[in-house]
């Protein structure tokens, strides 16, 4: 119970409240962008930094959210001709695949991002590891869901 | 059979070095890739396996940077502007006018700045520069009229780079500065979302931009040069004369590229003007030079006075 | 060797019901672990790089556009508009869903989204009014895959990022083909139809047909924002999504006040979704693409195409039975961003514009979108309808051909691609 009410405030109220606020500021730098060129003599030179940093962040953060609603496309035409014990044994294979590459992606994407500190973006002049954080975060988010689910997958076998 | 003394006992193949450029195979800087390639593996007797990656397959300069670091490439072509990422110091070569042309430049960085630059970079990062390929300056092509002196800047509606200098470039000259992504300038010239962009001549030929522009004034504002850099790890690697080799040939090819670069800009400038460009040489750059002054002090804290100064004595 | 084993893993894995982006993402890393020379840090090194583009930005931007539409009801607009157009032919309903799908098209990027809002009220109508459940869902899953030819479209989005060829130009390119599909889609209903005696929809009164007209004008404009903004030259395509999506949020909140601000974070999560999805397949097979590169696997298959035949026309048709069996398995983005790299260099020392090659492409794998073993837009419509994906398969094998017909009339002829773009000068 506590775990849930921890994935439950992890993804839908942190993870999804960061998304919120970062799609807004993603929209809104794009039509500053269009507005500031149409309109001014010098347009602003930050909104594209400032636009791609935050889709990145959108994007990924998105993707590690898609997992929590089982969003991302696979191919079950081939698994639903086998019965339940194989679908059993097959979704831990799927959490146990999804958790290794999540801990891939945080494990060599922290090694990135640290050695991206060291440079800077062209415009806002910031660490890129700033932008490149993306992919350690997007692994711990991607392994605790399968870590997550793994434990339901044993719990749902104890009850039955 | 790596623990073996080296060189004598050293099998072929034995040292890859994949290099990187972003550049197709008809670019100067390319065929000064597979030059430098020729000669290593004739000096090594191809112990080293150079191996070129052309045409941006692994990349583009910013991912380089990247990828030298963490050793997926050895040795790539890098504008200096991208390194700038590193160290502001690299900024140098964005300024307009601070290069004179491609003989100062090549003086300049002769006379110690070569050194100085690569330290910062080894430093920084460890990535070691090995060669310089110098690029024959960028100037303004127009469909509204030809380029004399400053005052012709004004109001011109010009695509740049998303670089804040270049933007402050044209601002200072009393332009309109557009960004415009690379892949849409041909466009934005065809429909007159800009009057013009700016660049090395050939490109302009490359692009066949000559359709949408009349005059190509050879204002040569900018002179920001490729460097032949490699990962400094990989050079450590090397015995003593094979990594002497390397860093020799990559500063040869990089002598190479300039050559051929200077040789074809007369070349190109004929074949714009057969296409029915005018080529407008009577450019009043001490007009500009005065104009953009400011910019000088602005980035002279970032840049360093000393970098600068090297230029300007 | 390497390319071997990837393609092996990726393929065993998506047998077993892996996300396909964790599939490719795996393929890389087993690829760059066999090699042995290349560090496995790249493989994250260039998921992120695959994504980093400001162009690409344009993607959660026309989904956005896609949301604050479909929450107006525009779906119901169009659909209306459409059987103004064509409802009074014999098997109405199934020529309104292929009309629909084509306005829808002009709005969207994606044909999924097409399926689910077109399909979603079509399916049951068509049901309803005595249309077989196979030939409902066939209808509905070929016409939607206009939605990526018509522009706007993400993987022509997709598709200028990874070979660097104009936007703009694709945009305008995938016009006239997929107006092409769809008309070749309606002549084969006018034959099903006869056959099948479907009925005929019920006459609208010319008053009627005006107000719906009129009514439909504010979403119509969603294309002529788009197209005009990147024809004139004055937007960028993520200028002019960006642009797209402030205009339908205004409609929605002024035009049609089914949007209310509170509504805004729950669309952006979903986008984000979407948008996650995608970006995550296309980060992965970033570092899978990185990695064929890298081992020369583009230069290699170059060689071994080229050094079969140097006939043009022979080399094109095996490209497109090699793109046309790679869709049956990959969604669109991530196998724009693997073969767009290793064919570019083909075709184009063929002398093919970059831009021709890039509909072709997109084209085929657009016919994968609806044939198994994935295909988004068969499994959704097949949901929609109830009915099972290899009960369904019948019905789609006419559409098949049609489509197959206008892939080779785009492939042979590039002037279908090329003349619009060349009519705007560009
Ligand atoms: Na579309
Ligand atoms: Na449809």
């Amino acid at each position: 119970m506590r775990m849930d009410k921890f994935i439950d405030i992890l993804y839908e109220k942190i993870v999804g409240n960061l998304i919120k606020v970062i799609g807004l500021i993603m929209t809104l730098s794009i039509l500053i962008q269009i507005f500031s060129r149409a309109f001014m003599k010098v347009p602003f030179s930050w909104t594209e930094e400032l636009s791609r940093i935050m889709f990145m962040w959108f994007c990924f953060l998105g993707s590690g959210l898609a997992l929590k609603k089982k969003a991302h496309l696979g191919i079950d035409f081939f698994v639903n001709k086998y019965g339940q014990n194989f679908k059993y044994v097959n979704q831990i294979i799927i959490n146990l695949l999804v958790g290794f590459f999540g801990f891939f992606m945080a494990f060599y994407g922290f090694k990135i991002a640290r050695v991206m500190h060291k440079q800077v973006s062209s415009v806002m002049r910031i660490p890129m590891s700033y932008y490149y954080a993306v992919i350690p975060v997007t692994g711990i988010l991607l392994l605790i869901l399968s870590i997550y689910y793994l434990i339901q997958n044993f719990k749902k076998e104890n009850r039955s | 059979e790596g623990a073996q003394d080296s060189g004598t006992e050293a099998k072929k193949g034995e040292y890859v070095l994949k290099m990187a450029t972003p550049s197709n195979p008809a670019d100067n800087n390319v065929k000064a890739f597979y030059f430098f390639e020729k000669n290593v593996e004739d000096a090594t007797n191809g112990i080293i396996d150079v191996q070129v990656f052309d045409s941006g397959q692994l990349g583009d300069h910013a991912d380089y940077i990247a990828g030298l670091q963490i050793g997926s490439i050895q040795g790539a072509e890098i504008n200096t502007s991208f390194l700038s990422s590193i160290d502001p110091a690299f900024m140098i070569f964005d300024l307009p006018y601070i290069v004179e042309g491609m003989d100062h430049e090549r003086a300049v960085l002769d006379a110690g700045l070569d050194e100085t630059l690569s330290a910062i970079l080894e430093k920084k990062a460890n990535i070691t520069i090995g060669g310089w390929m110098i690029r024959s300056p960028r100037s303004v092509y127009s469909s509204r009229g030809p380029i004399n002196t400053a005052d012709d800047f004004k109001g011109l509606k010009i695509r740049v780079m998303d670089s804040p200098i270049m933007i402050r470039t044209m601002e200072l000259l009393e332009a309109t500065p557009v960004p415009v992504a690379a892949s849409e300038r041909y466009m934005a010239l065809q429909t007159k979302v800009v009057d013009a962009a700016e660049n090395s001549p050939a490109i302009v030929v490359a692009q066949k931009e000559f359709e949408v522009t009349q005059y190509l004034s050879l204002t040569e504002h900018f002179c920001t040069p490729n460097t032949i850099v490699f990962d400094k790890n990989f050079l450590d690697s090397l015995p003593a004369e094979l990594k002497t080799i390397v860093l020799d040939e990559a500063a040869k090819a990089g002598l190479y590229a300039q050559d051929l670069d200077q040789e074809g800009l007369m070349e190109t400038l004929a074949t714009l003007e057969s296409a029915g460009m005018t080529i407008v040489s009577d450019v009043d750059k001490a007009s500009f030079k005065k104009k953009l002054q400011p910019l000088y002090n602005d980035y002279s804290d970032q840049i360093g006075s000393d970098i600068i100064a090297a230029f300007l004595k | 060797m390497v390319t071997i084993i990837s393609f092996a893993v990726m393929i065993g894995l998506m047998f077993i019901n892996v996300p396909i982006a964790v599939c490719t993402g795996l393929a890389a890393i087993a690829g760059i672990f066999v090699t042995g020379s290349v560090p496995l840090m790249v493989s994250v090194q260039r998921m992120y790089v695959g994504m980093d583009s400001f162009t690409l930005i344009a993607v959660p931007l026309f989904i956005l556009t896609g949301r604050f539409m479909a929450l107006g009801g525009i779906t119901t607009d169009l659909i209306n508009l459409s059987k103004v157009m064509v409802g009074f032919l014999r098997g109405g309903l199934a020529y309104i869903n292929i009309v629909s799908s084509m306005f829808f098209a002009g709005i969207t990027g994606s044909a999924t989204s097409d399926t689910a809002s077109v399909g979603g009220i079509l399916i049951p109508a068509m049901i309803d009014k005595g249309y077989d459940k196979d030939f409902s869902v066939a209808v509905t899953a070929t016409s939607s895959t206009i939605g990526v030819l018509i522009p706007p479209s993400i993987p022509m989005v997709v598709y200028g990022v990874a070979s660097g060829a104009s936007i703009a130009k694709l945009f305008l390119g995938g016009m006239l083909p997929g107006i092409l599909v769809g008309i070749a889609l309606m002549i084969v209903t006018f034959f099903i139809a006869a056959k099948r005696d479907y009925p005929v929809d019920s006459k609208i009164e010319f008053k009627e047909a005006l107000i719906i007209i009129i009514k439909s004008i504010p979403a119509l404009l969603t294309i002529i924002i788009i197209l005009g903004g990147i024809i004139t030259g004055f937007f960028t395509p993520t200028e002019a999504a960006g642009i797209a999506a402030l205009y339908s949020f205004c409609l929605g909140v002024f035009y049609y006040k089914e949007l209310k601000l509170s509504n805004i974070g729950d669309i952006f999560i979903e986008v984000s979704i979407t948008t996650g999805m995608v970006a995550l397949m296309i980060a992965t097979a970033s570092a899978l693409g990185w990695l064929f590169a890298s081992q020369g696997v583009p230069a290699m298959l170059a060689n071994l195409i080229l050094g079969i035949t140097g006939n043009k026309i022979i080399i094109m048709l095996m490209i497109n039975l090699l793109l046309l069996f790679v869709g049956t398995w990959l969604d669109l983005s991530p196998a724009v961003i693997i073969f767009t790299p290793i064919l570019l260099p083909v075709v184009t020392a063929l002398g093919i514009d970059p831009v021709h090659f890039g509909i072709i492409m997109i084209m085929n794998l657009a016919i994968g979108l609806f044939t198994p073993p994935v295909g988004v837009c068969l499994f959704v419509s097949c949901g929609i309808a109830g009915i099972s994906i290899s009960d369904s398969i019948k019905a789609f094998i006419p559409y098949f051909f049609a489509m197959i017909v206008i892939l080779l009339l785009i492939t042979y002829i590039p002037g279908i691609v090329m003349l619009i773009p060349n009519f705007f000068g560009l």
